[in-house]
């Protein structure tokens, strides 16, 4: 399945349903990002590349949570709703924070990535690889949202309060370890 | 993560063991930093053949270090990216800009002939 083209503000995308989805609120605790994630996806089972992509792609969002809403703030939480099964991986995140303001700036930054890619001018490109704010630090790749759209077949969907967000992805036939590894 | 610099020719490899994640991108970058001061214009290889994961702070990092390598007239590779890192770069379609090299004998062979380009 083809990736998005953007991101979406939509209070009423359906990956905003809450239904049959499990619930878990997490601290803001930086250190603890990979294993929030662990425990969220430990019920999944896609081989083990996929796994790990999985984990990456879940972990950018428990991250952008933690770190840009909440500013590791540890007395604030995050809440998330979340479904793992054969067929497919739901995910809703939503901290406390001011939400994503710069949601159209960082499409149409996208959209011009995406014109450079297009062309194959991968010199023009170099401009477009990290997107940064002057809330950025020396880590922060700027590029996850790119992977993410990619990789959330089913779309990367805001709250209008855009300090939540849905992500869903479809997994194609045969990506699941028939032995599983829970 | 760890990173083990060793020399090789003219070449100085950096070999990533572990996840190169937001906690370990900043030990990637050390190691770069370091190189670039002190062993320049020699070459600078990173192999991540004994990494299995990489996210968006690794990613990001990699991109740095070819901005910075450019600017220095240091040359930069990357290799062994496999897994679930290489389907990353793809993802992000940095493997359009980053320059990655199949194996460290190609690294090698494209630090060899940058080396003697200048």
């Amino acid at each position: 399945m083809a990736g998005n083209d953007e991101l979406l503000i939509d209070d009423t995308h359906e990956l905003f349903s809450r239904n049959d989805m499990d619930y878990a609120v997490f601290s803001s605790d930086y250190l603890q990002i990979r294993y929030y994630t662990l425990l969220l996806i430990q019920r999944s089972r896609p081989k083990t590349d996929e796994r790990l992509l999985l984990e990456q792609q879940v972990s950018e969002i428990i991250k952008n949570a933690v770190k840009h809403g909440n500013g590791c703030d540890a007395s604030k939480e995050i809440k998330v709703w979340y479904r793992f099964t054969d067929a497919e991986a739901r995910l809703i995140v939503e901290d406390e924070g001011p939400g994503f303001r710069d949601l159209e700036k960082w499409n149409l930054f996208n959209r011009k990535r995406r014109e450079f890619l297009d062309r194959g001018d991968y010199t023009g490109l170099m401009s477009y690889v990290s997107w940064r704010t002057d809330r950025s630090d020396a880590y922060d790749g700027g590029n996850a949202l790119f992977a993410a759209l990619e990789y959330w077949n089913r779309g990367v969907v805001y709250s209008s309060g855009r300090n939540a967000v849905a992500v869903g992805k479809v997994f194609p036939r045969g990506l699941m370890d028939a032995d599983g590894d829970e | 993560m760890q990173t083990q610099v060793r020399k090789d020719g003219e070449a100085f490899v950096c070999a990533v063991i572990g996840d190169v994640d937001m906690y370990s991108a900043p030990t990637l970058h050390g190691t770069w930093r370091d190189h670039a001061a002190n062993r320049a214009p020699a070459p600078f290889i990173v192999d991540m053949a004994r990494t299995e994961y990489l996210d968006s702070s690794g990613v990001g990092v990699f991109v740095q270090i070819l901005a910075d390598s450019r600017a220095k007239e240091i040359p930069f590779f990357i290799c062994n990216i496999r897994g679930m890192a290489e389907k990353l770069m793809r993802l992000s379609h940095m493997s359009c800009i980053l320059p990655i090299e199949p194996t460290l004998d190609a690294a090698l062979g494209k630090a060899r002939q940058r080396a003697v380009a200048h």
